[in-house]
């Protein structure tokens, strides 16, 4: 065999291979679709994923440290509408409606992360809860903003803060793309270059090990909660400009294509393992296929229907590839014990 | 005399580089309670393992009624009437008594083919009543106590017609009052003509009950002898062949002031009033055997297990330990006894399980500084020998004596004064140990206290400056080096 064809299949590493996996895709839907490959589509992939990028990076800190946090798609729902309530009702300038956001996605993370740790209720089983009971506050909230009939949001300077481009005219890079950017970034630099994102993988990877290291286990797990929460708001609002409105149902089943990104790209369920460059291209196959498919029903008689058959199996595929993968190492790596 | 209802005839069994099992053979006769006594290591378990189908043999012959059987599987184990009480019991803990007693088995009504409730209860109710119990058989077994469960366990084998069942250390988690039930139990059922195979620790216990004693030690069965024609001193020396001093370093140090002193430590029910006090520069040994406490005290040492009543004086200060992080804090540092679970965090590299326990003073920023760390992780390589292709490999394709030495490494880069190890050289090779012998007494002389548990009699004899003895949860007796032989160590902590 090829030495790059066996690094690539026993290579420990997910991303290499997810990434080739994207390229297949585009070159597959580049091939079969005239519009396909074109600078515009491309930016309306872009224009897609940001909410969704967003919320698989507060989810990665949750699943790294052996958690899930299903609630995330509710807490983006509820910033949405409280975005547009602080805007049209409170009259917040934007830099406060953003803080508030934030606190608050903050505040509905460190509510999960209280009973997960200090009551010790499974996280799944929490937010499976609290995915219901933000919700529910989400439908109240949204009733007093349709009574007020406050609607549509159309300050230009809100509107900016999702739609803006660099540079203005040309309409080159959104400005959303600058946000993931900035916020993938950070987010590596604090998982793989700070002790307290070494903790994050240690709590994962064996929790006795880290209890006993000294680390506070509690309180790694309570914090990876909080940063979820705050970046599940911020993600709300993004998603709030881009649409220039907010409803009761904003995020609403998200939290599965979420979740389904987060394992694609690698971050294993149990914690301790994954990288961030593995969530994102995950998130870009996810978009890549639900975009290239709309092109592919214009120019065949495949129905609408077939999308989710195609999402389905090609994420059966991959992960199966990498199970396939896993196991061959294991008889690599099989030891005398 | 009576039948033989099984025997075991030359069984071998080799792991890589250990025949944990060598050439041993037991017979076992209906009605009869045969005990088996060793140390840690000597290859009981894995006879068992055996017999109970979960590891096939490499050679030998196993009869039962005389007749060959093939047992390769717990299933073919199981309808030769075998059956095995391990110590972790394996009861399904979420589903009822009745349920766990007639495990794939439950009786159905003839013309609906539905699990018929009324007379699964019934049956199991008689079955229980056969071991002079009332447990509930709708009761959900996570609710009933370990006694209780081992009651479950037993009416399994009995209602499965078991002609065989073998108990791995069955008291070392009952207290003194069910430890008598569970030898009423297990005598009804020699009366009823089956056949007892019974593993322990606590030598009174096999004194008390069984009718015939095998002893095996490094895999080879050294004797076995009626219980009637024997002393408990003469079990124990067959018990014990290593020679002492043969591999281990004398350990000499300067012995300064108190470093620990640890007063009327209690958990409730577990250890009771622990006195002792550790000086700079000596090594303290625990001793004691499966089930008696002494991994409490050393857990209890470092805030993983609570103490209800007791106090801990560091450098004559009074110190409160509510958790691990408070005890590295006071410079307590710490070695598991299960280095994959507790010790590494096995999919980290080298150079991160070395730096796991210092990681907040890497750096003057929150930000890990890569140079100090990989010149700490290369120190530790170095100074212990660390054989590692280089410091970013995962440890998991370490072998076990780098692991342990990863482990150690990592918690000497806190440089603690007070060290609680427990079983430090469990599971590795010679050179290893040699390596970690060698640390240690570095550490004496530099002044640090060690806390030594360990079950490995040679080893704890000659590099403690003393040894306490626990058994029970209470400290039995206290030698000093040399006043005691490995006979004397282990008939003290065979004592209830």
């Amino acid at each position: 065999m090829k030495v790059w064809l066996k690094k690539l299949i026993y290579s420990d590493d997910i991303v290499g291979a997810l990434g080739i996996f994207l390229v297949l895709l585009v070159v597959f839907f580049s091939v079969m679709t005239p519009h396909f490959f074109s600078l515009m589509n491309f930016n309306s992939i872009i224009g897609n994923i940001p909410a969704m990028a967003i919320l698989c990076l507060g989810l990665t800190f949750v699943v790294l440290v052996g958690d899930l946090d299903l609630s995330l798609g509710s807490i983006l729902g509820i910033t949405a509408i409280l975005a547009v309530f602080f805007f049209k009702v409170m009259h917040f300038p934007l830099w406060l409606n953003l803080i508030s956001c934030v606190v608050i996605g903050g505040i509905f993370g460190a509510f999960n992360g209280a009973i997960v740790t200090k009551i010790g209720i499974n996280s799944i089983i929490t937010t499976l809860g609290t995915m219901a009971l933000i919700r529910g506050l989400t439908y109240w909230i949204a009733m007093d903003v349709d009574a007020m009939q406050v609607g549509r949001i159309t300050d230009p300077a809100f509107l900016n803060f999702g739609r803006y481009y660099f540079p203005e005219k040309s309409r080159l890079i959104p400005i959303t793309l600058v946000y993931l950017v900035i916020l993938y970034g950070a987010s590596a630099l604090f998982l793989n270059h700070t002790s307290f994102g070494r903790q994050i993988y240690a709590v994962g990877s064996n929790e006795a090990t880290a209890r006993l290291a000294g680390i506070n286990v509690k309180r790694v797990r309570f914090v990876c909660f909080i940063i979820a929460g705050m970046l599940s708001a911020f993600g709300g609002l993004v998603l709030v400009a881009q649409l220039g409105l907010g409803e009761a149902y904003t995020g609403q089943n998200m939290i599965l294509e979420v979740v389904t990104a987060v394992v694609l790209g690698g971050v294993l369920l149990t914690g301790g393992k994954g990288r961030l460059t593995g969530v994102i291209i995950a998130v870009l196959i996810l978009a890549v296929i639900r975009n290239g498919m709309v092109h592919l029903e214009q120019v065949t008689d495949i129905s609408f229907y077939w999308r989710d058959v195609a999402k389905g199996v090609i994420l059966l595929l991959a992960i199966g590839l990498y199970s396939v993968r896993k196991s061959f190492n294991a008889k690599r790596l099989r030891t005398r014990q | 005399m009576k039948s033989t209802l099984l025997k075991m005839s030359h069984i071998c069994k080799s792991y890589p580089g250990v025949k944990a099992v060598n050439d041993v053979s037991i017979d076992l006769f209906a009605g009869e309670i045969l005990g088996i006594m060793g140390e840690n290591g000597a290859g009981k378990s894995t006879l068992i393992k055996l017999l109970a189908g979960a590891e096939k043999k490499d050679s030998g012959e196993i009869y039962i009624d005389e007749k060959k059987v093939d047992i390769n599987s717990p299933k073919t184990s199981q309808e030769n009437g075998v059956s095995v009480i391990y110590q972790e019991l394996i009861t399904m803990d979420t589903l009822s008594v009745a349920e766990n007693i007639f495990v794939g088995q439950l009786p159905v009504n003839k013309v609906t083919k539905l699990i018929d409730w009324k007379a699964a209860q019934k049956k199991s109710t008689e079955v229980l009543a056969l071991l002079n119990s009332n447990i509930k058989p709708k009761s959900i077994v996570a609710t009933l106590s370990v006694y209780e469960k081992q009651i479950v366990e037993i009416a399994k084998a009995i209602h499965k017609n078991a002609k065989v069942v073998v108990m791995d250390e069955p008291t070392a988690a009952l207290s003194e009052k069910d430890s008598k039930s569970l030898f009423k139990v297990i005598e009804n059922l020699k009366n009823q003509g089956v056949g007892i195979i019974y593993i322990s620790h606590r030598i009174e216990e096999v004194f008390k009950i069984s009718d015939r004693i095998t002893v095996m030690r490094d895999g080879k069965l050294i004797a076995t002898k009626q219980t009637k024609d024997v002393e408990k001193k003469e079990i124990i020396s067959m018990m014990i062949g290593r020679e002492l001093n043969q591999f281990f370093p004398e350990i000499k140090s300067e012995k300064k002031g108190v470093m620990m002193k640890v007063s009327d430590l209690n958990i409730n029910g577990i250890i009771e009033n622990i006195s002792f006090e550790v000086k700079k520069g000596e090594i303290l040994g625990i001793f004691g055997l499966v089930g008696s406490g002494c991994l409490n005290i050393a857990r209890a040492l470092i805030g993983v297990d609570d103490i209800d009543q007791g106090e801990i004086h560091i450098n004559g200060k009074k110190t409160s330990i509510k958790n691990p992080k408070n005890a590295l804090k006071n410079n307590i540092g710490f070695i598991p006894i299960d280095r994959k679970n507790e010790g590494l965090t096995l999919n980290f590299s080298v150079k991160q399980n070395l730096t796991l326990q210092s990681i907040d003073e890497l750096g003057s920023s929150f930000i890990i500084q890569e140079s100090i760390e990989n010149s700490i992780a290369e120190k530790w390589v170095k100074k212990l020998d660390i054989k590692t292709p280089n410091i970013e490999v995962e440890v998991k394709t370490l072998s076990g004596g780098n692991q342990q030495k990863i482990v150690l490494g990592k918690t000497l880069e806190i440089n603690p004064e007070i060290l609680v190890i427990v079983e430090p050289t469990r599971g590795i090779d010679v050179g290893a140990k040699m390596d970690i012998y060698k640390m240690l007494e570095n550490l004496c002389k530099e002044g640090v206290a060690i806390i030594l548990v360990s079950t490995d009699v040679p080893e704890i004899l000659s590099i403690s400056n003393r040894v306490l003895v626990v058994s029970n949860g209470k400290i039995r007796k206290e030698f000093k080096k040399g006043e005691a032989n490995q006979q004397e160590l282990l008939y003290e902590a065979s004592l209830n």
